[in-house]
């Protein structure tokens, strides 16, 4: 049985059409397995990808799927999976590279475990050994391009235009199961880097340049955003 | 069969009906759930199924278990599944006759197995294998395929007549699966429905397909048609009151759309006891 898998795999997900067909009863029918596997890799990349599918097109993005495939086959029991390495696998595009993190970040926001969220009194009681850690389903990266602006574009179905470069800073995180992504300023993203590497809130004050008003408005945001999830 | 009761009517559970069955909690017997989109996620999923297990009965039917396959079984996914089960209650989890993949690579297909001893020997113990895992007998369903291969001694109908006896699993009867693969290969789906054994069948999926000149796809897209209705009866007439559910996977409709393709199922029941 191994040895017709293998030859089977092969024949369906490799772009040439195997050179023996002999074990099949009817050859031609293997068409319809290998004409279903790029489709189903498609589509289920376009679910992880949207914006990088529209903004390419259906040609170029299926190029690139077929390209991604080849060299990362899916190796999970779920489709959910295999949109993993793709940013890594765009990296010599420095633009789809990182709207690639962006949209793999919303996807790992979206499927992550539900959390409790940091009740308002214990925030309220926290001091300057505190150690706040955030709710699972939250993500930090910092960008290259203004990819959350582009992706606002892409939701709202303007015109979407590659941007200039420009530094930027995202937080995403899940509320009522829904993916919010909040963009942060450099210390702010900096100051949210240093409580979630482990920093006592006293340490994570020291090492930021925010006035007292700067950081009081950003607990105000970040515990109504409910990014928060307990101290320790 | 008393592990496996009669649910009635149901239908597959389907993000676009999240909204809809959390919003009006529509009079269905039970739903099917897939059992990868909920074995994963933390997020809506998890929360709409457990609502969902509150009030329906509910059942899981996988596509990865690859009990075909060659690989080793994947105790990590089987370890989620009974987790889940346990957790919605599952009245019972099916996965299909089939081999999603090989050397850790994955079609996400749900391909065809060879049907011969050497086959029926590694299946069965893989079977028996799962369900001690899980801890309940394990359903499969028969799967609608497009090739057949030379090595192949028996008739997919005897092969799963033995894996029910040599495993000791049950069946999920997919009876569109067998219009499709009947008309693909050139048998007849009566005889299929003769040979697999009266007791043996929990569940029965109907759904609707794609004809090409020569061959027939299971899209499960568009209502089921006249001919599988026709086969659904003889299969109930066979079989008796068994739980049957509508797949509806491609450009799907609303859920009342869905649910009244089921509930037509119910007059063929109907008819059919009487």
């Amino acid at each position: 049985m191994r040895d017709l898998q293998l030859w089977m795999y092969e024949a369906i997900a490799s772009p040439q059409w195997p050179a023996d067909t002999s074990r099949l009863v009817d050859p031609d029918r293997l068409a319809i397995y290998r004409d279903m596997y790029p489709i189903r890799m498609y589509d289920a990349m376009s679910v992880d990808y949207p914006a990088i599918a529209k903004f390419t097109g259906e040609e170029k993005f299926g190029e690139l799927v077929t390209h991604y495939t080849e060299s990362h086959p899916s190796r999970s029991y779920t489709l959910n999976r295999l949109g993993d390495a793709f940013p890594e696998f765009l990296q010599d595009d420095p633009f789809l590279h990182d709207l690639a993190r962006l949209e793999l970040a919303m996807t790992e926001v979206f499927d992550e475990e539900e959390t409790p969220l940091l009740e308002a009194d214990a925030l309220a009681a926290i001091g300057p050994d505190s150690r706040l850690k955030t709710i699972a389903a939250f993500r930090l990266h910092a960008f290259d391009y203004p990819v959350n602006d582009f992706f606002t574009a892409f939701r709202e179905d303007e015109e979407l235009v590659e941007p200039e470069p420009r530094k930027t800073w995202v937080a995403f995180h899940r509320r009522d199961f829904a993916v919010h992504r909040l963009e942060l300023e450099e210390r702010a993203y900096d100051f949210l880097c240093a409580l979630c590497d482990g920093a006592t809130l006293l340490e994570a004050i020291d090492g930021t340049s925010a006035t007292q008003d700067e950081l009081f408005a950003w607990f105000r945001d970040w515990s109504a955003a409910g990014i928060f999830g307990g101290i320790e | 069969m008393t592990n496996f009761p009669y649910l009635g009517i149901g239908v597959g559970l389907r993000t676009v009906h999240f909204s809809h069955v959390l919003g009006h909690e529509p009079k269905i017997d039970w739903f099917e759930a897939l059992s990868e989109n909920h074995m994963d996620s933390g997020g809506r999923p998890t929360f709409v199924l457990d609502k969902v297990a509150e009030r329906y009965p509910v059942v899981l039917h996988g596509v990865s278990m690859s009990i075909g396959g060659t690989d080793p079984l994947d105790f990590e996914y089987l370890g989620k599944l009974k987790k889940l089960a346990r957790r919605v209650n599952a009245r019972w989890v099916s996965d299909h006759l089939c081999w999603t993949g090989v050397v850790g690579r994955n079609t996400h297909d749900l391909l065809p197995v060879p049907t011969h001893e050497r086959a029926l020997e590694h299946i069965a113990e893989r079977v028996r294998v799962v369900s001690d895992f899980l801890e309940r007998p394990l359903v499969l369903e028969n799967p609608s395929t497009y090739v057949a291969f030379k090595e192949s001694t028996m008739t997919e109908w005897d092969f799963l007549a033995q894996l029910t006896e040599r495993s000791g699993c049950y069946l999920l009867l997919d009876v569109n699966n067998i219009y499709v693969s009947a008309f693909n290969h050139g048998f007849d789906p009566k005889t299929y429905i003769d040979s697999i054994p009266v007791g043996r069948v929990v569940q029965i999926h109907l759904a609707g397909h794609t004809k090409y000149d020569t061959y027939i796809i299971d899209t499960h897209t568009g209502h089921v048609i006249d001919e599988v209705w026709k086969l659904y009866d003889y299969t109930i007439r066979r079989f008796g009151e068994i739980s049957t559910m509508v797949e509806w996977d491609q450009d799907i409709p609303d859920f009342d759309t869905v649910h009244a393709e089921a509930l037509k199922a119910a007059q063929f029941l109907e008819a059919a006891i009487a």
